[in-house]
C-alpha cells in the first residue's frame, strides 16, 4: 500500500516534472528575420519611422545619413553640416527647434525651411529619435573624436 | 466475493481521511486565491505608487484592488490585462518596471483602453490573469499568443485595410508586395481587386516574340530579367515545349503592315533621341534605370520581333487594349529609327543567333501546350478570351490569419511551425512544403517574404463591425467621355495622373484643379512640347507630338471644367512685388527652386512663372501647401495673407525673358 502511494507521487512528479521542462524552441526564421533586420539598422522603432521621414523631407539637402551630401547640398550656401560630427555639439531640444521653426529660428541661415506646421509633434520626435541615432552612430572613442574635431569644425 | 464490512474503525477512519482531505484542497484552494499572481503584483504596485506620484495625484489615482478588466461589448472580448498593467495609462509609470510600465508612444492616445481593451492589437489571452496563462509567449491550445512589434501590424491590419498605414512599415511593404505579385489572380483576397492585375494579353503573342525567347523566358523570368513581375513556375522541358507551341501558335491580330518599311534607312541614333524626348524611361527600365510601370526594356531587342514592335508603337491599343502605353503621334519614319534602337542596341548578349525552329503548327502539341496553360493558371494574370470562367486556381486566403497549420507540416523540426513561419516558408519555397505545389516560385527575399507574411496574417476569419475598420474610400471609375475622353484614352494621361482620385500617382500633378493652377497659354504649349518643370525627377511629362488641335481641346476643358471656383476670385489687393522679392530671398527660396539661371532643383523652376501659375493658386498654395498636397515637401512658412500676396505678385513678375534666359 505504501509503496504503491510513493510510487503514485513519483509518477506524478515526473510527468508535471517533465511538463514543466521547457522543451527546445522550435525555429523561428520570421523571427530570425525581424531580429536580423533590426540588428542590422540598429535602430529604435521609432527612429526608423523618423529615417522614413528623414528621407522624404531632409535627405534632399542633407544626404541619407545626414552627411551633408544631398544631391541639393552642392547649391547652398552656407552648405548643410555633417551630422555625424555636428550632432554631438548640442542638446536634442535644439535639434527639436531647428526642425520645428528652421534654422532661422537658431539664427542661422534660412536655408533649412521650418517643418513644424507639416509635421506633428509626434513625428518630430520620431525624426529626433534618428537624429541621436545618427549622432551615436557617428561619434568614435573620445580621444580619436577630440582630434578628429579640431581642424574640422567651424 | 464477500461484501467488505464497514466497522465503526474502519468507517471513522475514513471520515477521519476525507476531512482531512477536504481540508487540504480548502487550503490549498484559499491559499491559491490568495497567493495568486496578480494578487502580488498589486501588492508592489502599492508599494511603487507613493513613490512615483505625488500625495495629492496619489490621493485621485485609483486604488489596485482586485482583478480590473475591460470589455469590448461590440466584438464579445474580455482583456484583464490592466489587473497587473496597472501604470498602462499612467505617465508618470515611464521608468517602472514591467508590468507596471507606461504604455511606450502615443498609442493609447489614438487607441484608447476603454474602446480597444489591449489583445486587440497585443494578441494574448485577455481573459487571463497571470503572466504564462496570458500567452505573453507561446501557449498550448491558444491560437494567438502575444507577438513581437513587428508582427504586431498584423493585427493593426485586421482594422487598418488601407494599402498604406502610416505606422506599420511591415504591413504596408507587405500589402505593396501583394498587389505588385498580382497574387489577387490566383487567390480570393479581401482588401485586392482581380482588376488591379495587370499582364499583356496574348492571344496574339505569336506574332511579338521570337521563338527562342519563350523557352528561355518560361524556364526562369528571373534570368532573362532579374526584376521580371512574372515569377519562376518550375515548368518542366516539356511543358515548356509544348507551352511554346501554344502561344507561338496564338496570332488573333496582326501586326500592322510594315512590309513599306526601309529598314537599311533606320538611324538608331536619332532613335535613341526620341526614346529619351518621350521619355520612355518614366515607366520603362533600362539597366536598373527608369520606371516600373511598364516592362523592362533592356533587352526587348532579343525578345521581340521587329515588325511586331513597329506595329505597337504606331497603335498599342490594336493589340492590347487595356495597355498603360501612350500613343504616340509618331511618323514612320520615326517610328523605325525608334524600333531600331530598340532592337539592336537593348540585347541580351547571350541570345542564339540562329534561333532553333519550333513546329507551332502540330496541333497535338498546340493542344498539350493549351493544357499547361490552363493547368498553372497563366489565363489568371493573362486574360485569355475563352477562359474568362476558368475561375482562380489557388485557394481563398480570406481569413487566413486565423487558420491552424497542417499538422502534417514539419519542416525538419518535430513541432510543426507556427501559422506564421509556415506562411513564410510557403511564400519563399512553395515546392518545399505541399508537393506538387502550382504556386510559382516569386524569389522573394526574406525580408520581403516577411513583409507579405505580416500582410497575410491581417486576413481574419471573424468579420469586424464597421464602426472599428478603417480604409481608403472606394473610388468610382473616371472615364471621360466625348473627344477630351478620346484624347485623355489615347494619350493615357490616367496612367499617370489622378483625376477624381481615378488614375495613378506617378505624376505629382493631380489634375482636378489644373485648370486654376495654370495659365491658358501655357497649358497649351506644355501639352504640345513638354520643357522639362522639375529636371532632377526621372519620370517626366512625354512629348507626344500632339497636333496643336488636341492641345487646345485639352486645355479648353481642362481651363473649363477642371477649375476650382474658389481659385479663381480676383486678388483684392495685389501685394508689391519688390516686398515679394525681398521675402523670396529672406526665406531662401532659391535653396530649391530656379530663378534666372540660379537655384535649386529640388521644387519647380520658377524663371518663367509669370507666364505658368495663375496668381490665385499660387498664394493658396503658399499659405497652406499641407492642405493641397499632403506631405508635399515645399515648406510651410506661415506666411500672413499680405506676405503670400507679395510673394505672389514677385513671382507674377518673373518671365523667361526678365529672367534672363536658362543656359
Amino acid at each position: 500500500m505504501k509503496r504503491r502511494v510513493l510510487l503514485l507521487v513519483a509518477v506524478w512528479l515526473g510527468l508535471t516534472g517533465c511538463r514543466r521542462a521547457s522543451p527546445p524552441a522550435p525555429p523561428d526564421p520570421l523571427g530570425d528575420v525581424f531580429r536580423k533586420q533590426a540588428q542590422e539598422e540598429g535602430l529604435s522603432r521609432t527612429a526608423t519611422e523618423g529615417k522614413r521621414l528623414f528621407a522624404h523631407y531632409c535627405a534632399t539637402c542633407h544626404g541619407e545619413r545626414g552627411q551633408g551630401d544631398g544631391q541639393n547640398a552642392y547649391n547652398l550656401d552656407p552648405k548643410p553640416p555633417d551630422f555625424q560630427q555636428s550632432l554631438r555639439s548640442h542638446a536634442p531640444s535644439y535639434w527639436r527647434r531647428i526642425i520645428e521653426g528652421g534654422s532661422a529660428a537658431v539664427s542661422r541661415s534660412p536655408l533649412c525651411p521650418p517643418w513644424g506646421r507639416a509635421l506633428s509633434k509626434r513625428e518630430i520626435d520620431t525624426l529626433v529619435a534618428y537624429l541621436e541615432a545618427l549622432g551615436r552612430a557617428g561619434s568614435p572613442p573620445p580621444s580619436v573624436g577630440q582630434a578628429a574635431a579640431g581642424p574640422g569644425s567651424p | 466475493m464477500r461484501e467488505p464490512q464497514l466497522t465503526p474503525l474502519k468507517l471513522l477512519r475514513a471520515f477521519t481521511l476525507l476531512g482531512i482531505a477536504f481540508l487540504g484542497i480548502f487550503t490549498w484552494v484559499f491559499l491559491k486565491e490568495y497567493l495568486a499572481e496578480w494578487r502580488t503584483y498589486q501588492a508592489a504596485f502599492r508599494v511603487l505608487q507613493p513613490q512615483l506620484k505625488d500625495p495629492h495625484a496619489l490621493s485621485l489615482a485609483p486604488r489596485a484592488e482586485g482583478i480590473r478588466q475591460i470589455w469590448l461589448a461590440d466584438i464579445d472580448r474580455v482583456d484583464r490585462c490592466t489587473t497587473c498593467h496597472l501604470g498602462a495609462d499612467d505617465p508618470d509609470f515611464g521608468k517602472a518596471p514591467q508590468p507596471f510600465r507606461t504604455h511606450s508612444g502615443t498609442w493609447l492616445n489614438s487607441h484608447q483602453p476603454e474602446r480597444f481593451g489591449c489583445t486587440v492589437c497585443h494578441a494574448g489571452q485577455g481573459e487571463a490573469t497571470g503572466f504564462r496563462s496570458a500567452a505573453h509567449e507561446p501557449l498550448a491550445h491558444w491560437p494567438a499568443p502575444m507577438r513581437s512589434l513587428e508582427l504586431m501590424e498584423a493585427d493593426c491590419g485586421a482594422c487598418h485595410r488601407e494599402r498604406a498605414p502610416r505606422q506599420a512599415p511591415w504591413l504596408a511593404e507587405g500589402r505593396r508586395l501583394i498587389a505588385n505579385a498580382n497574387c489577387v489572380a490566383c487567390h480570393d483576397l479581401p482588401g485586392f481587386r482581380t482588376e488591379e492585375v495587370r499582364a499583356p494579353r496574348l492571344e496574339s503573342v505569336g506574332y511579338k516574340a521570337r521563338p527562342d525567347w519563350f523557352a528561355r523566358w518560361l524556364k526562369d523570368p528571373k534570368v532573362y530579367l532579374p526584376r521580371s513581375r512574372m515569377p519562376n513556375f518550375r515548368l518542366q522541358a516539356d511543358e515548356i515545349e509544348a507551352l511554346s507551341a501554344f502561344l507561338l501558335s496564338q496570332r488573333a491580330v496582326a501586326p500592322l503592315d510594315a512590309s513599306g518599311i526601309d529598314w537599311k534607312k533606320a538611324d538608331p541614333d536619332r532613335g535613341r533621341g526620341l526614346f529619351g524626348e518621350a521619355r520612355c524611361v518614366s515607366c520603362h527600365m533600362i539597366d536598373g534605370r527608369g520606371g516600373t510601370l511598364g516592362p523592362e526594356l533592356s533587352r526587348v531587342g532579343s525578345k521581340v520581333r521587329r515588325e511586331w514592335l513597329f506595329s505597337f508603337l504606331k497603335d498599342p491599343f490594336r493589340e492590347q487594349p487595356e495597355t498603360l502605353m501612350v500613343h504616340y503621334r509618331l511618323s514612320d519614319d520615326e517610328i523605325r529609327d525608334l524600333v531600331a534602337y530598340l532592337s539592336t542596341e537593348l540585347v541580351d548578349p547571350e541570345a542564339p543567333a540562329a534561333p532553333p525552329e519550333i513546329g507551332y503548327l502540330d496541333p497535338k502539341r498546340v493542344e498539350a501546350g493549351r493544357a499547361v496553360f490552363v493547368k498553372h493558371g497563366c489565363h489568371s494574370c493573362h486574360r485569355f478570351s475563352g477562359m474568362e470562367g476558368l475561375g482562380k486556381i489557388g485557394p481563398s486566403l480570406a481569413g487566413l490569419g486565423d487558420r491552424a497549420v497542417d499538422e502534417g507540416a514539419r519542416m525538419g523540426s518535430k513541432a510543426p511551425p507556427t501559422l506564421p513561419n509556415w506562411i513564410l516558408l510557403k511564400l519563399r519555397t512553395p515546392e518545399a512544403l505541399a508537393e506538387p505545389s502550382r504556386m510559382p516560385t516569386y524569389n522573394l527575399s526574406e525580408r520581403e517574404a516577411a513583409a507579405v507574411t505580416v500582410a497575410l496574417l491581417s486576413l481574419r476569419a471573424a468579420d469586424l463591425p464597421a464602426s472599428r475598420v478603417t480604409n481608403e474610400p472606394l473610388v468610382p471609375a473616371y472615364e471621360p467621355q466625348g473627344e477630351f475622353g478620346a484624347l485623355v484614352r489615347r494619350y493615357r494621361c490616367l496612367s499617370c495622373h489622378r483625376i477624381r482620385g481615378w488614375g495613378s500617382d506617378l505624376s505629382t500633378v493631380p489634375l482636378d484643379r489644373i485648370g486654376s493652377q495654370l495659365q491658358r497659354g501655357y497649358l497649351q504649349s506644355y501639352l504640345e512640347n513638354p520643357g522639362a518643370v522639375r529636371v532632377s525627377l526621372e519620370e517626366r511629362m512625354p512629348y507626344f507630338h500632339m497636333t496643336s488641335d488636341e492641345a487646345r481641346a485639352l486645355t479648353d476643358y481642362f481651363s473649363t471644367v477642371f477649375v476650382d471656383d474658389g481659385l479663381e476670385a480676383p486678388v483684392a489687393s495685389p501685394g508689391s512685388a519688390r516686398q515679394g522679392q525681398q521675402i523670396f530671398e529672406r526665406l531662401g527660396c532659391r535653396g530649391c527652386h530656379i530663378v534666372g539661371g540660379q537655384g535649386g532643383y529640388v521644387g519647380p523652376d520658377l524663371s518663367d512663372s509669370g507666364r505658368r501659375l495663375k496668381p490665385g493658386w499660387t498664394t493658396a498654395w503658399l499659405l497652406k501647401p499641407e492642405q493641397w498636397k499632403p506631405g508635399t515637401i515645399q515648406p510651410d512658412y506661415g506666411l500672413t495673407s499680405e506676405e503670400a500676396q507679395a510673394l505672389t505678385a514677385y513671382l507674377m513678375s518673373l518671365t523667361a525673358a526678365k529672367a534672363g534666359s536658362r543656359p
